[in-house]
């Protein structure tokens, strides 16, 4: 009996994988729906198999793959490609795919319009990326994660289940990794609340740090690492949240104070890079050759005298929109030069955040929103490009949607950049990767892809912050834990 | 013996079955709310990868039963005789204390009451009943297995991953088991693959706390609980690892005791609070929006004791949306109970998902979904809830995601293809009686703000202050302009009211309203509105009984006005909040 059943299951793995493309069907010239949809796509010559399900209902399914030589043919609804097999076809070359399914009324095949996979270069291997329900003040369960994106590996590399009690009242949140130059040797994230602190991993050393200062309005905030010294550039920001009532973003994430610091690691120093009161400074990031930090900043609305400001912000959100500056800086001596406004995105009633150069410092990719300053809320939220040649912006129409378009990551090469967008169900951050053409314009975007190509679709948790890196996090997340919990907090001089 | 003491457990298993099938219906649905099963791969292996997963999965699976509640009790009565039928074996002797076990799990699930909001663990009441009933079969079969120490340790191996705790439990039971005999070498070894293994698989396979690796399937709850609530889990544990030590007691003792100590479990730690029944009932009636059915809930438990806010709500939704508002609402007895929990149960966090979709304000009940996920995981409720927000809110994909997330439960398929409808052809909403009220609420400027989890405080600072409005939303806010009882919000939503609802009859509530105001203050114009004259005659005669009977005492007055206003607005005025004191006429 259990013979047998070896026999049969085998037998239908390998009609699986044996699948014959039928010999007469008609070509009814339209294309094939797939979910996610990989249909004519640029992708990096080490990406993982791109799983998909065929959305259109027929009796059978047979889907064929040519590469150069090769040819493989898969049956059933689901399309999975076998690693192996799947890297033979992406040397090779363009990868041409064509689906077969037999209808249920006839019995007839139908071969429909095939479909392009063209493999370009490389992308850095390993995406780093928050996992996170997408609740408001509540939270329970939030992991750092890196996906191999050469494969279906997925691993978290820090888990606040391993630290926090929550049900003795002492959660934990997690935020804000972020790595050196790609690569894993130099890295951080910030723990808040119970064991709270910034964890820094630095010239193989753990340490954790109270930015804190009472000249600073909060903990260091968003990172920037700078790419060729031991300084990280933060943003501190005193964070509000609110809830509108009839509108399609259900929330606005504010600051009611942000600042810039600078912290030097060797000298365990905290320096003021900006806080004009007048402004709020936020999301720093650096040019590729460490002398310019770009950053954004609003005007602070002026709060009456007598009024909260908390609630007077909340009253007038909408006025509040972010312009790109940037500041010169000298490593050496640490002094920054006057601040210069990159984009002018208020006087268009617009609002940039996230700026983040690519790695040829030729071009600076951002988030333009209707306002504000946390656009992954905001529906109309859209990628948007400058050359800093000629410092001409424009949207990114052939990767933007009706959706979230927000966090992006440029590849250590310049050629793919990764980024965040909600357009698959309006809720739910997905990650999605495009390749940047020599023409300044970028390919059809793809969602990364996936072992089970429904998983996305039924995971109720958010991909935020994707961060790339050509190594994988040295760190165990168990490592990591036993430092969280026994760390001792180091103040920072100022 | 044998004749009498099955028909005394059958008849309290079938007694049992019909108090929970029918008092504690409301309780029960709210648990099948609470939870999640669905019918997929994903689902079942994201259940399996956490230790215990076999157990947690089949909780699901069986707590989804308590949507009819007297499957689900059926259910589970038979899963106490089951388990009742396996601890007489474990114990050797006949007796009805068997169903001790069954007993307290039972005890254990009907008797957490408002901690149902707090409970992190899924399915809590199958888990234990369930985990009893592997626990004892555990230690049945350790007792015929010839290698003891073998099949100890398989039962902590593989027993860990799929039942979790209680499989510890079985350790330790298998190994008392042998105590009977006065064998006590196999107890070292149990005790060792107690610390050992529970730790190693959370080292290896998970990321949690090492520290949680002996709660997995025990109950823990949000910002902690009274330790009452572990008295039924800590005697049924001491019983099926100590109960097979027992010795047989006389028929006497029986008789007598033994069914008074099951009953006095059961009846001991059940919640027999009367409101919070109310208010499960009245939640499950909202959400299939039965609103007879939430008055019905409301009229029987405040005839019992005092209203809770949350109560007050529930009816004040219920008698909007039958369009009584006006007429009937201060027939009510009205309250401010407090409700009767050890921790804080934030009103957002209980009743926001329900209150403040149906009056207007989707994001915010998509919001509290959310956190309650957050904080003790998905439920049918929220994917029910944050479908219909995003129906509401044209939200196509979003609301796609949710309702095919439904496609796979098992009760709510069919809810789930009905909205189909709406996210196809919004235009359908506006003439559905679910989503068109809603949709005539949620009009008006958008504004930021924060519940900070007072859902009632939040919704009167709306409807008092809010200015853009349609002819619903003043219906809406002219109750509660009533509901506060001054004059100063009264006046304004009524003119509001009047105008966008083009009024030819008053509902006889407010005529009351108005003509105390009136009265009272004489601050508005009321000669030409057509009052009934059997409102106005009753008026006079209030007004000679105030006179007659003035309100220096309220407490001693109350029973009198009770007796003869108490269906109208003018005993609401004075002797709720004891609003009497303010005004002397």
């Amino acid at each position: 009996m259990k013979t047998r059943t070896l026999i049969m299951t085998l037998a239908a793995c390998l009609l699986a994988s044996c699948a014959k493309v039928p010999a007469e069907f008609q070509e009814p010239g339209n294309a094939i729906q797939i979910m996610p949809d990989y249909k004519d796509v640029t992708v990096p010559s080490n990406i993982a198999p791109l799983n998909f399900y065929i959305m259109s209902d027929a009796a059978r399914y047979v889907t064929q793959f040519k590469a150069g030589s090769q040819s493989y043919t898969r049956r059933g609804r689901t399309v999975a490609i076998p690693l192996r097999r799947w890297r033979s076809m992406l040397s090779d070359g363009p990868i041409s795919v064509q689906v077969f399914a037999k209808s249920p009324e006839d019995g007839k095949w139908v071969g429909y319009r095939s479909f392009s996979i063209t493999p370009s270069s490389e992308i850095d291997r390993y995406v780093s990326y928050r996992q996170i329900p997408p609740s408001y003040q509540q939270y329970e369960d939030i992991r750092l994660r890196q996906r191999d994106m050469s494969s279906f590996h997925d691993r978290a590399f820090y888990s606040n289940a391993m630290v926090h009690r929550p049900a003795d009242g002492q959660g934990q949140c997690v935020n804000c990794h972020s790595f050196k130059n790609y690569g894993t040797d130099d890295m951080q994230f910030h723990t808040r609340q119970y064991k709270g602190g910034t964890i820094i991993y630095h010239d193989g050393k753990l340490r954790m740090v109270n930015i804190k200062n009472p000249a600073t309005s909060s903990f260091g905030v968003y990172p920037a690492w700078h790419p060729t010294h031991d300084l990280i550039a933060y943003s501190t920001n005193s964070t509000m949240q609110a809830f509108h009532t009839v509108n399609d973003n259900h929330i606005e994430v504010f600051d009611s104070e942000s600042d810039l610091i600078l912290y030097d690691l060797k000298a365990n120093r905290v320096s003021i890079v900006s806080n004009d009161p007048d402004q709020l400074e936020c999301f720093p990031t650096w040019s590729p050759d460490g002398k310019m930090l770009y950053y954004v900043s609003a005007k602070c609305p002026k709060v009456p005298e007598g009024a909260d400001r908390t609630e007077y912000l909340a009253s007038v959100y909408e006025q509040v929109r972010y312009d790109i500056f940037r500041k010169s800086f000298d490593p050496e001596t640490k002094t920054w030069g006057p601040a210069e406004k990159v984009f002018d995105a208020s006087s268009q009633n617009r609002s940039a955040t996230l700026p983040r150069i690519s790695p040829d410092g030729k071009r600076l990719m951002f988030t333009l929103g209707e306002w504000g300053v946390f656009h992954i809320w905001h529906k109309d939220a859209d990628l948007y490009m400058m050359d800093l040649e000629t410092m001409q912006a424009r949207a990114i129409a052939e990767i933007n949607s009706q959706d979230t378009e927000s966090y992006h990551s440029w590849s250590s090469n310049g050629e793919w950049v990764i980024f965040g967008s909600r357009r698959e169900d309006g809720g739910f951050t997905r990650l999605f990767i495009t390749h940047a053409n020599q023409d300044g314009t970028f390919s059809k975007p793809f969602t990364l892809p996936q072992r089970d190509p429904w998983s996305n679709t039924h995971m109720l948790t958010s991909y935020s912050v994707p961060e790339l890196t050509g190594a994988p996090v040295r760190l165990s997340a168990r490592k990591l834990t036993r430092f969280v919990r026994h760390a001792d907090v180091e103040s920072v001089t100022f | 013996m044998k004749t009498s003491k099955p028909d005394i457990s059958i008849l309290l298993l079938a007694l049992l079955w019909l108090l929970m099938s029918t008092f504690g219906a409301g309780y029960l649905s709210q648990l099948e709310a609470n939870g999640l099963f669905l019918f997929s791969w994903d689902f079942m292996m994201q259940k399996l990868a956490a230790p215990g997963g076999a157990l947690a999965y089949l909780a699901v699976l069986l707590t989804q039963f308590f949507h009819l509640p007297w499957l689900g009790s059926l259910i589970w009565v038979l899963l106490c005789a089951l388990c009742g039928r396996l601890t007489q074996k474990l114990t050797g002797h006949s007796s009805l204390l068997s169903l001790f076990p069954a007993a307290c799990a039972t005890a254990a699930a009907m008797g957490l009451g408002y901690m149902i909001f707090k409970l992190k663990l899924p399915a809590h009441a199958f888990t234990t009943l369930l985990g009893a009933i592997c626990s004892v079969a555990l230690v049945l079969l350790y007792r015929k297995s010839t290698h003891k120490i073998p099949f100890l340790c398989l039962m902590a191996v593989l027993g860990y991953p799929l039942i979790g705790f209680y499989s510890l439990l079985a350790v330790l039971g298998a190994a008392m088991s042998d105590a009977r005999s006065r064998n006590w070498k196999n107890l070292p070894a149990a005790i060792a693959l107690i610390a050992i293994v529970p730790i190693l698989w959370v080292q290896l396979f998970t990321t949690t706390r090492p520290a949680n690796a002996y709660l997995a399937l025990v109950p823990v709850f949000t910002n902690g609980c009274s330790w009452i609530y572990y008295v039924p889990y800590c005697l049924m544990f001491l019983f099926i690892v100590f109960g097979q030590l027992l010795p047989a007691c006389s028929n006497r003792i029986q008789r007598v005791i033994e069914p008074a100590v099951l009953v006095l479990m059961v009846t001991l730690f059940w919640t027999k609070d009367a409101n919070f029944n109310a208010e499960m009932r009245m939640a499950r009636a909202t959400d299939s929006m039965q609103w007879e059915k939430s008055l019905k809930a409301y009229r029987r438990a405040s005839t019992l004791k005092e209203p809770t806010r949350i109560m007050v709500l529930y009816r004040n939704l219920a008698l909007i949306r039958l369009g009584i508002e006006g007429d009937e609402c201060f027939n009510y007895r009205d309250g401010s109970m407090k409700q009767r929990t050890p921790v804080h149960i934030s009103e957002s966090q209980q009743a926001g998902r329900q209150l403040f979709i149906h009056f207007g304000l989707p994001n915010y009940t998509y919001r509290w979904c959310f956190e309650n996920n957050a904080e003790t995981g998905w439920s049918v409720t929220d994917l029910r809830y944050m479908a219909m927000c995003s129906i509401v809110t044209e939200n196509r994909n979003t609301a796609t995601k949710y309702l095919d997330i439904l496609q796979k439960t098992l009760f709510y398929r069919r809810w789930a293809h009905e909205q189909w409808q709406y996210v196809q052809t919004p235009q359908k909403m506006e003439a559905s009686a679910t989503y068109g009220p809603i949709l005539s609420l949620t009009t008006g400027k958008n504004m930021l703000g924060n519940d900070n989890t007072l859902l009632e405080i939040y919704l009167n600072t709306r409807f008092l202050t809010e200015p853009d409005r349609s002819p619903e939303f003043c219906r809406v806010a002219m109750l509660w302009a009533a509901l506060s009882q001054k004059s100063r919000y009264f006046w304004p939503a009524f003119n509001n009211y009047a105008a966008s609802n083009m009024l030819t009859e008053i509902p006889v509530q407010y005529q009351q309203a108005m003509l105390l105001f009136n009265w009272m203050f004489n601050n508005a114009e009321i000669g030409r509105i057509p009052f009934d004259p059997e409102v106005k005659q009753e008026f006079f005669r209030f007004q000679k009984f105030f006179e007659q009977h003035p309100i220096e005492d309220p407490e001693k007055m109350e029973k009198l006005y009770r007796k003869e206003f108490g269906n109208t607005y003018y005993y609401y005025y004075f002797f709720h909040q004891n609003q009497s004191l303010v005004f002397q006429k």
